[in-house]
């Protein structure tokens, strides 16, 4: 939904927030955890989540909340109380690819690199997946057909760090493409076989390292805060 | 000899939450030596901070203090496994595309991200980050804000605290806004996650930004700030 809410959307907005307000007055999550706290602990302890930091009321008085990011690229306010400190954005030192993971290093030096990472936990099915692959072939050959990086030497690769979803005895191993994973294999077998797209369920490197080689041209994540910072930085 | 001041983290073991603590406590190794830090976490956690605590040691010229960070374990399961529990449905609803009814089905599960443990798993986790209190005596607890029972025991306890969040300053302050901005002028919490980040930003110029704290690899150093909103 953009910001500011255009008019017409304004009503949906509106009622989301009274869903919410529903949440609060039905659900029964916090009120059990209250009454085991209130039980086992004493009978003055509140439960305080991130509601009260400041989500849905301010938070107790006294208590100052850092957050990691900064003014000047959250939405604009008319109030931001002095008990917010922004001191960010902040991300995490890492070490260089060189150290972590020679051989990677090396490709990464290839040529200019798409780095597609979309977090921990999200896995994708193999019609996901094999979705994901067919725009990655068609980037690709565009870029070869438009001579992007300057020809043969230095061609646009991909490095995707790919989870699946798998049910049952389906296998992690990204490199075995039996039974629902074989659409992936026809799709983006070839470019896999030319070592110009790396599919790999774990990278040693952390995205951030990646990010540093300086070799990524783009990366592909599924907008967290850190993939945001770390891309940008 | 002056006693070090201490400082306790207290946060989950998700890098979404922990990476700025890591950060942090990263920081603090390399430009505050004298101050002892502590960290409770589940078990997730004890590995990245073994690294940043030898990759400290190693930095630390000879002569200067050896510092490390003392992990203490929490043995309650993680937040992101009790969210995968059938009854926590919140990690299938982040699935869904967006739209009326899911998003709907998403705020009304709001509560299991808020707190995703069962009570009685919930009141475990509680006391066991207690005991690690009264075992450290901190001088200060920094919490991070989904660690529900960390939140809870120092504003119980009434313990010398402070909330060091991951979020955006979006998260806290809409109901501060005038004109109940936060029902028609800013988009609704779950509706929007992450979104603003996607306003247009650019690698300026650092002058004019206030100073922003980026740990540096070896060294920490205060930096510009490097975006400027468009």
């Amino acid at each position: 939904m953009p910001f500011p809410v255009p008019g017409y959307l304004i009503p949906y907005n509106i009622f989301l927030n009274l869903v919410a307000v529903y949440m609060l007055v039905t659900d029964t999550r916090l009120k059990k955890t209250t009454q085991q706290l209130r039980s086992s602990i004493g009978a003055d302890v509140n439960l305080i989540t991130a509601n009260e930091l400041g989500v849905l009321k301010p938070p107790p008085p006294g208590l100052r909340l850092l957050v990691s990011n900064s003014p000047e690229i959250d939405y604009p306010f008319d109030t931001i109380p002095p008990y917010i400190i922004p001191c960010g954005p902040i991300v995490r030192a890492s070490p260089d690819v060189a150290e972590v993971d020679p051989a990677l290093a090396s490709w990464l030096a290839r040529g200019p690199t798409i780095y597609i990472n979309l977090g921990t936990h999200l896995a994708a099915t193999p019609k996901e997946a094999a979705d994901m692959a067919r725009a990655v072939c068609h980037l690709l050959d565009r870029a070869d057909e438009a001579g992007y990086g300057g020809g043969k030497t230095q061609q646009l690769q991909v490095l995707w760090k790919l989870k699946r979803k798998v049910f049952k005895d389906e296998s992690q191993d990204v490199n075995d493409y039996s039974g629902a994973w074989q659409e992936m294999r026809d799709v983006i077998g070839r470019l896999v076989d030319a070592d110009r797209v790396r599919i790999t369920n774990w990278v040693t490197a952390e995205p951030k390292s990646v990010l540093q080689s300086h070799h990524v041209v783009c990366s592909v994540n599924h907008g967290g805060a850190s993939s945001f910072h770390e891309a940008l930085w | 000899m002056t006693p070090s001041r201490r400082i306790l983290f207290l946060t989950n073991s998700e890098y979404g939450q922990a990476n700025v603590i890591l950060a942090a406590i990263h920081s603090l190794l390399h430009i505050a030596p004298d101050v002892e830090l502590h960290v409770a976490s589940f078990a997730g956690l004890e590995a990245p901070l073994r690294q940043i605590s030898d990759h400290a040691k190693n930095a630390a010229s000879a002569g200067s203090p050896a510092s490390s960070v003392h992990f203490h374990l929490l043995s309650g399961i993680s937040y992101y496994e009790a969210t995968e529990r059938p009854e926590n449905s919140i990690n299938d609803l982040f699935d869904l595309a967006p739209g009326l009814v899911n998003t709907s089905r998403v705020i009304l599960n709001i509560p299991g991200i808020m707190q995703a443990w069962r009570p009685d798993e919930f009141v475990g986790i509680y006391r066991e980050t207690e005991a690690v209190v009264k075992k450290v005596e901190p001088d200060l607890v920094v919490v991070e804000p989904i660690f529900t029972p960390g939140l809870t025991l120092c504003h119980h306890a009434g313990l010398n605290w402070i909330v060091f969040a991951p979020n955006t300053i979006k998260d806290f302050v809409l109901p501060l806004q005038p004109r109940l901005a936060a029902l028609w002028k800013y988009p609704m919490y779950v509706a929007d996650r992450g979104s603003v980040l996607n306003f247009k930003v650019t690698r300026e110029s650092y002058a004019d930004t206030a100073g922003t704290f980026v740990p540096i690899q070896g060294s920490a150093q205060p930096c510009h700030s490097p975006y400027r909103a468009i």
